[in-house]
C-alpha cells in the first residue's frame, strides 16, 4: 500500500505525524515543548540535555556555536528527508525539512523584548554580515560576501576599462546586481510580527529568488538580551519536484501550531505575553 | 544566443584574430574561420585566451552568429527541441552561457568588446534542474563542518551548509577540484563534493575547491549519458569539455587534485579517452581519488597511468551497487549476492540519508558497520561483519 500511496502523492518520506515524539526544554523561567514527529534520517544521537541555563554569566558565550550570520545555542535538531516515490538513482533525495530551536542574543543596544527593535535587528543582522567591511577568510561563515563580490568586480572594471572596454555606469550596476543575486546575498524582506498560541513573535524568511530552498524564522524575546529561534529549513535539492514541497509546507505549519512555552516561575516581563 | 549590444558606435583600440594572433594567444580558431569578420578589443581577445578549448569553441560559433546577424534582437536562451537532447555528444542547448557584448564600428564591422558569463545562465536554476549548464565553480568553505563518520542530525544539517553554492569561474583556480555524479543538482553537487574533496584529502585541509558540474538532465537522460560515454566512441559533452579543461590545467602547469564521484568517474573516464585522441601529452601534474566508482576502476586506472595521472586512493564500499555492478568492478557471485541484499539502501524504499552505502564517501568498512549499528540496521551490520570476518585483512 505504501509504495502505491508514495506514487500518488509523489514523494516518499517526510514527517509522520502518526508517529510522534514529545520534547520538554526547560529554558530558565520558561518551559517550552514540542511535539515532533520522527525524524526518518538514519544518525547518531548524544544525550538530550534538557536544562539551559542561558542567563548563567558566560554561559552562552561557553556554548555558541556560529552558522553564516547566526551565532546561536543549539537546543534541538530535527530533519526529515524527502525522496522519490519508486526508482531512486544516487540517493533520490528530493529535499529535506529541517527544524532548528536556537537560542540567541542580541547585541548591546538592542532590547529584545521590543519586537520592533527585533524585527530590526534579525534582518541588518544579514545585512550587516554579508556587506561587512571585513572580508573573511574560507571557513569564516560567508562574512563580507557581499563586499568581496563587489571589490571583485571593480578590479575586473578598471582592467577591463585599461584594455579598451570600460563598463558603462548602467552596465556596472546590472553586472554587480546580478552577481550579488547569483552567487551573494541580497536583501531580505523585512521581518513582521506575528500571533503564535498567545504570544507575540517576529517572523522573517531567508529567501533568494535564484532557488526554492528558503528558510523561515520564529523569533521569540526571552528576555532583553536573549531570544528563542525556531528555524525552518526547505532545503531543495531537485527543484523540479513540487509536490513534496506543499507538504513540508503543511508540516511546518502543523509543527509550530504544537509549540507550547509557559513560564515556571516569575521571570517578571511584562511585555512578553501578548496583551490580550 | 546570448549577446548584449553596449549601444556604442565607436570602438577603439580592437583588432582582427589573425592566425599568428590565435596561435600566440593559443585560441585554436574553427575550419571554416574567416579572418577579419570580426574585431576584438584587447579585453576580449585575453578573455577569450583565457578560456579552455571547448569554451573557445562555442563562444566562437555564437560570435559568428553575432556578426552575421549583428542588428538582430532575437535572443533564444533554450532549445524548444525536446529530442536536442537525447544525443548527449551534441550541446544540449541553443546558446552557451558566456555573453558577447559588442558594438558596431563606424564601418559596420562588429567588435567584440568582453566575453563574461551571462547572469541568467548561471548557478542553480530555479525549478529547473535540467536548464543547469556544464560549468566550472569556485565552492569555498562557509562552515567549518567536516563528515568524519556516524553524525548526528545536528551534525547532517551542518554538514550542509558548510559550503557556499559556489561563484562560476573560467579556469580551476585552486588546488583541488571535484566532478559529481548523477542527480545532483548545482546546490547539491557545491556541499557534496565538498565533502567527497574533504574526505578524499583530508590531511590538506581544503577551504575551497573547483567543482566541475556536471548537470543532471533527469535520471533518464543521466543514464543514456552515461551509456553514451562508456559505449559510445564520440563521448558527451560534458566529458568533451571536461578533457578541455584537465587540457588546459596541465598547459598552466598547474597541479590539480581531482575527486570524481559515481558517474563523474565515467565522465573523467570519457573525458581521459577524449583528451588522448584529440589533445595527446601526459597529464602527469594530475592526481586523483576515486569515490564510489560508477566506472570501471582497473580501465580507469590504466588509462590515467598511460596519461601520468596519480591515483592517491579508490574508496569503493565493498556493498555499494554502483561500483560492484554498473561499473563492473566487482562482477563475482559474492558481490553480486552483496550489492543486491544492499540494493535497497541506495535504491529502495530504505534508502534513507545516512545508511546509503553510496552517497557520502566511505570511510573503511569498519566505521560504515558502526553507521549501519547506529541506524539501527542490525541484519545489514552482521552482514558487513561477516564480511569483514571472511576478508580478514584483506579490506580496508
Amino acid at each position: 500500500m505504501q509504495p502505491l500511496k508514495n506514487w500518488w502523492q509523489g514523494f516518499a518520506g517526510g514527517p509522520d505525524f502518526n508517529r510522534l515524539q514529545k520534547l520538554s526544554i526547560l529554558l530558565e523561567g520558561f518551559s517550552l515543548q514540542l511535539t515532533l514527529p520522527y525524524s526518518n534520517i538514519s544518525s547518531d544521537e548524544p544525550p538530550k540535555q534538557v536544562n539551559y541555563p542561558f542567563r548563567s554569566n558566560g554561559w552562552f558565550e561557553q556554548h555558541r556555536q556560529q552558522k553564516d550570520q547566526h551565532k546561536y545555542v543549539p537546543i534541538h535538531t530535527e530533519g526529515w528527508c524527502y525522496l522519490a516515490p519508486l526508482l531512486r538513482f544516487d540517493g533520490g533525495e528530493y529535499g529535506w525539512l529541517w527544524l532548528n530551536v536556537w537560542l540567541k542574543k542580541v547585541p548591546e543596544g538592542v532590547d529584545a523584548l521590543d519586537r520592533q527593535a527585533l524585527a530590526l535587528h534579525v534582518i541588518n543582522e544579514h545585512d550587516q554580515h554579508y556587506n561587512s567591511a571585513k572580508i573573511g577568510a574560507e571557513g569564516e561563515y560567508g562574512l563580507g560576501r557581499n563586499t568581496e563580490i563587489e571589490s571583485e568586480l571593480k578590479e575586473y572594471a578598471e582592467l577591463r576599462a585599461s584594455r579598451g572596454s570600460p563598463f558603462t555606469a548602467e552596465r556596472y550596476r546590472d553586472e554587480l546586481q546580478g552577481r550579488i543575486n547569483n552567487y551573494g546575498y541580497p536583501p531580505l524582506q523585512p521581518a513582521k510580527l506575528i500571533t503564535l498560541q498567545g504570544f507575540e513573535w517576529v517572523f522573517y524568511q531567508e529567501k533568494y529568488d535564484r532557488h526554492p530552498t528558503r528558510t523561515d524564522f520564529y523569533c521569540l524575546p526571552l528576555s532583553r538580551e536573549f531570544y528563542l529561534t525556531i528555524r525552518f529549513k526547505h532545503r531543495v535539492d531537485n527543484a523540479g519536484e513540487k509536490s513534496w514541497q506543499k507538504d513540508a509546507e503543511n508540516a511546518q505549519q502543523k509543527i509550530i501550531k504544537t509549540i507550547n512555552i509557559s513560564m515556571t516561575r516569575d521571570v517578571a516581563l511584562p511585555k512578553l505575553q501578548l496583551q490580550q | 544566443m546570448s549577446w548584449i549590444h553596449t549601444g556604442k558606435t565607436q570602438a577603439f583600440n580592437y583588432t582582427g584574430l589573425d592566425k599568428n594572433m590565435a596561435q600566440e594567444h593559443g585560441i585554436r580558431l574553427p575550419a571554416q574561420y574567416l579572418v577579419n569578420k570580426w574585431q576584438l578589443t584587447h579585453q576580449a581577445l585575453l578573455m577569450l585566451a583565457s578560456l579552455n578549448d571547448y569554451d573557445q569553441q562555442q563562444v566562437m560559433k555564437e560570435i559568428e552568429y553575432v556578426t552575421r546577424y549583428p542588428s538582430t534582437t532575437y535572443s533564444t536562451k533554450h532549445s524548444l527541441n525536446p529530442f536536442r537532447r537525447i544525443y548527449r555528444t551534441r550541446y544540449p542547448f541553443r546558446c552557451y552561457h558566456y555573453l558577447i557584448e559588442y558594438r558596431t564600428a563606424a564601418n559596420g564591422q562588429v567588435v567584440i568588446d568582453d566575453i563574461l558569463f551571462d547572469q541568467s545562465l548561471q548557478g542553480a536554476k530555479a525549478g529547473n534542474a535540467a536548464a543547469e549548464r556544464t560549468m566550472l565553480y569556485q565552492v569555498k568553505r562557509k562552515n567549518p563542518s567536516n563528515y568524519t563518520g556516524p553524525a548526528s542530525q545536528g551534525d547532517i544539517n551542518s554538514l550542509q551548509d558548510a559550503w557556499d553554492e559556489g561563484k562560476p569561474v573560467h579556469q580551476v583556480v585552486t588546488e583541488h577540484a571535484a566532478v559529481n555524479g548523477m542527480q545532483n543538482d548545482q546546490r547539491k553537487a557545491a556541499w557534496l563534493m565538498g565533502a567527497h574533496a574533504h574526505a578524499a584529502y583530508q590531511s590538506d585541509g581544503i577551504s575551497a575547491y573547483t567543482l566541475f558540474h556536471n548537470p543532471s538532465d533527469g535520471w533518464k537522460l543521466d543514464l543514456a549519458e552515461c551509456i553514451f560515454d562508456k559505449a559510445s566512441r564520440s563521448k558527451s559533452h560534458n566529458a568533451q569539455h571536461l578533457a578541455a579543461v584537465l587540457a588546459q590545467v596541465q598547459q598552466q602547469g598547474k597541479s590539480v587534485k581531482w575527486v570524481v564521484h559515481s558517474q563523474g568517474a565515467i565522465v573523467f573516464n570519457a573525458a581521459l579517452v577524449h583528451y588522448r585522441r584529440h589533445y595527446g601529452g601526459q597529464l602527469h601534474r594530475q592526481q586523483l581519488t576515486i569515490h564510489g566508482s560508477g566506472a570501471n576502476v582497473s580501465k580507469l586506472t590504466q588509462i590515467a597511468n598511460s596519461l601520468g595521472i596519480k591515483i592517491v586512493a579508490v574508496r569503493n564500499n565493498p556493498f555499494d551497487v554502483v561500483p560492484n555492478l554498473a561499473g563492473g568492478n566487482d562482477l563475482s557471485a559474492s558481490s553480486l549476492c552483496r550489492s543486491i541484499k544492499f540494493c535497497g539502501l541506495v535504491f529502495g524504499k530504505d534508502s534513507e540519508p545516512g545508511v546509503s552505502p553510496h552517497t557520502l564517501p566511505y570511510l573503511g568498512i569498519e566505521t560504515y558497520k558502526q553507521q549501519l549499528l547506529m541506524f539501527g540496521q542490525h541484519k545489514k551490520a552482521d552482514q558487513v561483519q561477516k564480511y569483514i570476518n571472511k576478508h580478514a585483512g584483506k579490506v580496508s
